[in-house]
């Protein structure tokens, strides 16, 4: 690791306010300790933001779905804590946490696309739309990721983040007791009942 | 469940698969519990993603399980799901589970002689 990498973790450490925060950090760049300086300090700076915003769960679910070991095996997961410590919030980085818990790659091409899913989304609507994001991925998996990065965003506002949220959520219910392809015909409004339930229909 | 998500359910039952039909006589089965639901979503998809067709005495023995109004119907609904995951890309594994594991429950339950040895004939995967 060069000079600046040392300053760069120095000042993440820094950054935490007490000496648990402290722990959570060096607890995750510890994790990745025997791959490389970029991906020690994308660590640490992962675990920042989610120190930050009080959203310490997120180290631990990233340390379990990017292991050091499948960063040995696979490109996809070696470049993904870089790609992911360029997000700049925790929600964003929840939601390609949450895909990579089912594929490396897919979580990679997120990471690299989804700011310009944001686009010009106000800031109270993308964290929604993100957590609504990370909610279908969650209960139904990775198959609705080009809906989460194409017609979601639309939803989201055109319908506004309250309506958006509820149909989503109804479609995360449908995920649960009646499954992952009855949920996507749902959120793509494959049915009049869900034309009828779609903010938009 | 909402109404809009059984009305969902019901529209994909007519047009997409009778599959969903499965899930439908759940919704009127007491024993069935959240789980139940959950291995019985799983099932479905499974049917769905491999392109399974469900011949009539197929889908009538299924719906019986499912309607089936004891407190096993869950461990059942558990073990089919975990055994299509296990028989899965194979589709005629697949196929012959979901012929199969009911009849050889029914011939299990019935109080008349060790009878568990004809899944093996109905399905030499298991």
């Amino acid at each position: 690791m060069q000079e600046s990498g040392v300053d760069a973790l120095i000042a993440c450490l820094n950054a935490c306010t007490s000496a648990e925060d402290c722990e959570i950090l060096a607890g995750c760049v510890d994790r990745y300790k025997e791959t490389s300086g970029g991906i020690l300090i994308s660590a640490a700076e992962i675990a920042g933001v989610a120190i930050r915003t009080d959203s310490r769960p997120l180290v631990e679910r990233l340390i379990a779905a990017v292991s050091s070991e499948a960063m040995f095996d696979s490109k996809a997961a070696r470049e993904l804590l870089p790609a992911l410590a360029k997000l700049e919030t925790a929600s964003a980085i929840g939601v390609c946490v949450a895909v990579a818990e089912h594929n490396h790659s897919s979580a990679l091409n997120l990471a690299r696309h989804l700011e310009s899913s944001l686009g010009s989304m106000k800031p109270q609507t993308r964290g929604a739309y993100l957590n609504a994001f990370r909610a279908i991925v969650e209960e139904a998996g990775v198959s609705l990721l080009g809906y989460g990065t194409k017609q979601l965003p639309a939803l989201f506002q055109k319908a506004g983040e309250e309506r958006a949220t509820e149909f989503v959520a109804q479609g995360v219910a449908i995920a649960h007791r009646y499954g992952r392809l009855a949920a996507e015909e749902f959120l793509e409004q494959k049915t009049a009942a869900a034309k009828g339930a779609s903010p938009l229909g | 469940m909402s109404q809009i998500a059984l009305e969902h359910v019901r529209e994909l039952a007519a047009r997409k698969s009778k599959a969903y039909q499965l899930l439908l006589a759940l919704e009127e089965n007491p024993q069935a519990d959240e789980s139940c639901f959950q291995s019985l979503g799983q099932i479905v998809d499974r049917i769905l993603f491999n392109e399974i067709s469900l011949d009539g005495g197929t889908l009538d023995d299924l719906r019986g399980l499912v309607t089936s109004a004891t407190p096993e119907v869950e461990s059942t609904l558990a073990v089919l799901a975990l055994a299509l995951s296990e028989a899965e890309p194979d589709r005629g594994s697949i196929q012959v589970l979901l012929a199969g594991y009911p009849k050889w429950l029914r011939s299990v339950s019935a109080p008349r002689g060790p009878t568990s040895w004809g899944f093996c004939r109905v399905s030499p995967c298991i």
